[in-house]
């Protein structure tokens, strides 16, 4: 693939954000420009896929292909495209409502089929485009929501435990505060042949401000192990403020390649 | 032409479906057309089955209106398949000896053949009475024994040599059956020239030609998510895409299946999903991506009977409405209908290189019956379709200048406004050309704008894109001129075709239209057609008449004519009748003969 030499604010796209001040995910915008400045990524070979939310809006705002699609869909057309198009650098990208709730099928499918692709879900445990409903991963008892005034009342969802159940064969987790190591993380997701799942903890200063507490409670744990009983015994004791990449254990990528006799008549078949 | 219509009846495990696909595959062979359906029960296996096969001299493309001959080899839970086995007093009835108590109430049969197969298949320690039947049949139709032989043969060839070569010896006694019992019917024969070119000859579903069109038209992507009746379609891509270097993947549903083709054909690679009502549902919000952001997209719909899980291995045209007005916000699209089998080839291959031509979502209608029955035709020519995209030249100054990446200004324009509406298209990979498509509205420049004015250009755009198909020949096949015109769409037309045929035998010229292009509806074509003839029949297999509510929220008097081409002509006359009935049974010819002379014998319609 071809390289060239950009620095990381080349990437943007100069298109304004439409997040609120403080947001998480410029940071996460940041570090994805960082990830490629490193990678020496040729803008027109990346493509980045999202689906519906704040957070899915940041395809706009990077210098390179994109597809701003329908909520919760960004990974079957991320892994549609790269199964396509094996040339390109595909990266999914989206919310926790999109990736685990309206899109939660997809998630754990993409994690068994392995599809080289990157999915990095920039998680701020709330609905923040419709203005602050309960995620998958808000916590039980926060109340701040009109929809559900005594809190979720529903335990929260472990993306990352539930990756690795699902077959995920990269397993990592950022944070909005530390933009360095999430660019890190990514380098190495990119890099990783197989599905890598990016887990990043992105505050919501809007609708959350509790969550500028997070930098007090994140904790560095680069397990990075490729045994699977340690990672699970790991994730599930997992407070949910670690970071760092916690699984990788390369395996088979999809699709497999077969070797079919070229040159067969599609019609043969339909002769008597 | 001259035909036969034979069912086969039994239940589970006695293999009549394969005794339709052997009978039609010798007939073949010997140079007849022919066409089977298979119909099932809701078991998966086992359970009651039947086939019906219609044998001509000519092309067959419908089951005729009748039953000739009825074969059963087992009566037990025959009452499932009596409303499409139209029994009557004429047909002759072949049963096994230990069939069963045949049912009460249905027509007694002109004549009864009462014969041990299964006697004659347990002789040799088989139990296939289906062989000796399917041997007998053939043999009375005039197939030679090696025919017969070679159909066996290829029917079973993923079967043991020994039980192989015992179902041959059993098709022996079946063969020699037929020496001794004739059947009280006048046998089907081939013309002369269908012998000469039955090395040209194809069987075919139209499940399969619609694989064939789409990978030959240059489908190289192709989502599946398993639906009855349209997972065929997917299983026979399945198994030659690789061939052609493209992929087949199965997705966990309809969503997904929808989506990762919109994903694909972003990628510059043509996609195509194939489904059936509920997963067109499920794919709708989807589709409407693929027309904001002008993706292409083909999805095939093979309908069967609604709403909900309804009759799922039945046929019907009650998708209509869904495809035509089932997308969210104004959201024009193509949606296309495949007027038989061998159509099913054509009008993929053209539904194809419609969405990459236009840079939009194509939807292409078949039914169960189209799907699902095979059918021995000509073979089929290959057509020019292709997938072809005409790709955005890159600014070469803009690339050469390298300060223009960090330029606020947009490059390129993904969604310029132009004249035919279609924009430059870039693919990802290119450079110059990068933008983010999106089912956001945007401008030109591909940048998400809620502006009035943009939201206007670019639904105008995507209107636009669409106004030139309408003169396009493909739009329908008409045939034959007379004072009805006979309108229909899908399936219903090579039936109709019958029905003309059999009017013109009592002399009463009707001209048949079929309709492949049903969005957007080629309104002013229709009009000069129904000018042509005194009264209009539209007929659908549906129950609300859907195509008939369609037609009618056009302005068919053309009341506010603008067009200065057309002031010639008075459309201010122009009404029709409409005649519409849900499946699951089929439309016959003479059903529709009999509706064609009502409407000859109602003046009413002269009023006004």
């Amino acid at each position: 693939m071809m390289t060239v030499i950009m620095k990381a604010k080349e990437y943007k796209s100069g298109v304004k954000p439409i997040w609120c001040p403080g947001c998480g995910h410029f940071a996460v915008l940041n570090a994805i420009t960082k990830a490629f400045a490193a990678l020496e990524q040729a803008p027109e070979n990346a493509v980045l896929v999202s689906g519906i939310g704040c957070s899915s809006r940041l395809p706009a705002y990077i210098n390179s292909y994109g597809f701003h699609g329908v909520h919760g869909r960004a990974l079957p057309v991320a892994a549609g495209l790269k199964v396509a198009r094996p040339d390109l650098n595909v990266i999914a990208m989206g919310g926790d409502g999109d990736g685990f709730s309206i899109g939660g099928n997809h998630f754990l499918h993409a994690c068994r089929r392995n599809v080289n692709i990157v999915y990095v879900v920039m998680d701020n445990e709330v609905y923040g485009m419709t203005k602050g409903q309960a995620s998958p991963t808000t916590p039980e008892n926060w109340e701040h929501s009109k929809l559900t005034p005594h809190g979720p009342e529903v335990r929260p969802f472990q993306p990352c435990a539930i990756a690795l159940a699902s077959g995920a064969s990269f397993i990592a987790r950022g944070y909005s505060g530390d933009p360095n190591g999430l660019a890190r993380i990514l380098f190495e997701a990119v890099e990783h042949p197989g599905f890598a799942f990016v887990h990043v903890l992105s505050q919501c200063p809007t609708f959350c401000p509790e969550q500028a507490q997070w930098k007090q409670s994140v904790h560095l744990e680069d397990v990075s192990t490729s045994d699977l009983v340690q990672a699970a015994t790991f994730l599930h004791a997992d407070d949910g403020f670690a970071k760092g990449i916690f699984y990788r254990n390369p395996r088979r990528v999809w699709p497999v390649e077969h070797d079919t006799m070229q040159s067969v008549s599609l019609r043969k078949g339909f002769e008597i | 032409m001259s035909s036969l219509t034979l069912a086969m009846v039994g239940s589970g495990g006695t293999g009549v479906v394969a005794l339709g696909e052997m009978l039609l595959w010798a007939a073949a062979k010997q140079g007849l057309f022919g066409m089977l359906r298979k119909t099932f029960g809701p078991q998966i296996r086992g359970g009651e089955s039947a086939a019906i096969v219609r044998l001509g001299s000519e092309v067959v493309a419908n089951l005729g209106s009748e039953l000739e001959l009825l074969m059963v080899l087992d009566w037990n839970n025959f009452q499932r398949f009596a409303d499409e086995i139209p029994l009557t007093e004429d047909t002759v009835l072949i049963q096994d000896l230990h069939a069963g108590e045949r049912p009460p109430n249905l027509p007694e049969p002109r004549q009864i053949l009462t014969l041990d197969f299964l006697g004659l298949a347990k002789s040799l320690g088989s139990s296939h009475s289906n062989i000796v039947l399917l041997a007998y049949v053939a043999s009375w139709l005039g197939c030679q024994p090696e025919v017969i032989e070679a159909a066996v043969r290829h029917r079973l060839k993923a079967h043991e040599q020994a039980s192989v070569d015992l179902a041959v010896v059993v098709a022996g006694l079946g063969v020699k059956l037929s020496h001794d019992q004739a059947i009280p019917l006048k046998a089907v024969k081939p013309s002369a020239a269908n012998r000469a070119n039955r090395e040209k000859l194809w069987l075919a579903t139209g499940n399969q030609l619609i694989g064939l069109g789409a990978l030959e038209a240059g489908i190289r992507f192709v989502a599946a998510y398993p639906i009855t009746p349209a997972s065929d379609v997917l299983e026979w891509i399945a198994g030659q895409i690789e061939a052609v270097g493209g992929h087949l993947v199965q997705a966990e549903d309809e969503l997904a299946a929808v989506n990762m083709a919109i994903g694909a054909s972003f990628g510059g690679v043509p996609a195509m999903t194939a489904t059936s009502g509920p997963g067109l549902a499920l794919m709708t919000e989807a589709m409407g991506l693929a027309v904001a952001s002008e993706t292409p997209l083909v999805v095939v719909d093979v309908m069967r009977g609604g709403p909900s899980t309804g009759i799922p291995t039945k046929s019907e045209q009650s998708d209509l409405n869904l495809a035509v007005y089932g997308l969210h916000g104004d959201a024009p699209h193509v949606v296309l209908s495949a007027l038989s089998v061998a159509d099913c080839h054509f009008t993929a291959g053209w539904a194809t290189q419609l969405a990459s031509e236009r840079q939009t979502l194509v939807i292409l209608l078949s039914d169960q019956f189209l799907g699902q029955s095979s059918q021995i035709m000509s073979a089929l020519a290959k057509t020019d379709f292709s997938a072809h995209i005409n790709l955005a030249l890159p600014d070469q100054a803009q690339m050469e200048n390298k300060s223009a990446n960090r330029s606020q200004q947009p490059r390129y324009f993904r969604y310029l406004d132009t004249d035919s509406g279609i924009s430059p298209l870039a693919l990802p990979g290119q450079p110059g050309g990068m933008f983010t498509a999106d089912g956001l509205e945007h401008n030109a420049a591909a940048i998400p704008s809620p502006k009035a004015a943009d939201h206007k250009q670019q639904l105008a755009k995507r209107l636009r894109k669409l106004d030139s198909l309408v003169d396009t020949d493909y739009w329908a096949e008409l045939q034959g001129e007379g004072a009805i015109l006979l309108m229909c769409w899908g399936s219903l037309y090579q039936v109709s075709l019958e029905a003309q045929a059999q009017l013109r035998k009592k002399g009463i010229d009707i001209a048949v239209m079929g309709i492949r292009l049903l969005s957007p509806l080629p309104i002013q074509k229709i009009r000069q057609a129904m000018q042509r003839a005194e009264k209009t029949l539209v007929i659908e297999q549906n129950q609300q008449g859907q195509f008939a509510h369609y037609l009618r929220s056009f302005d068919l008097q053309n009341v506010n004519a603008q067009s200065l081409s057309f002031k010639h002509l008075d459309f201010k006359h122009l009404d029709f009748k409409q005649y519409c009935r849900p499946g699951p049974t089929l439309f016959t010819p003479a059903e529709i003969v009999a509706q064609v002379e009502a409407l000859i014998n109602d003046d009413s319609h002269n009023e006004s």
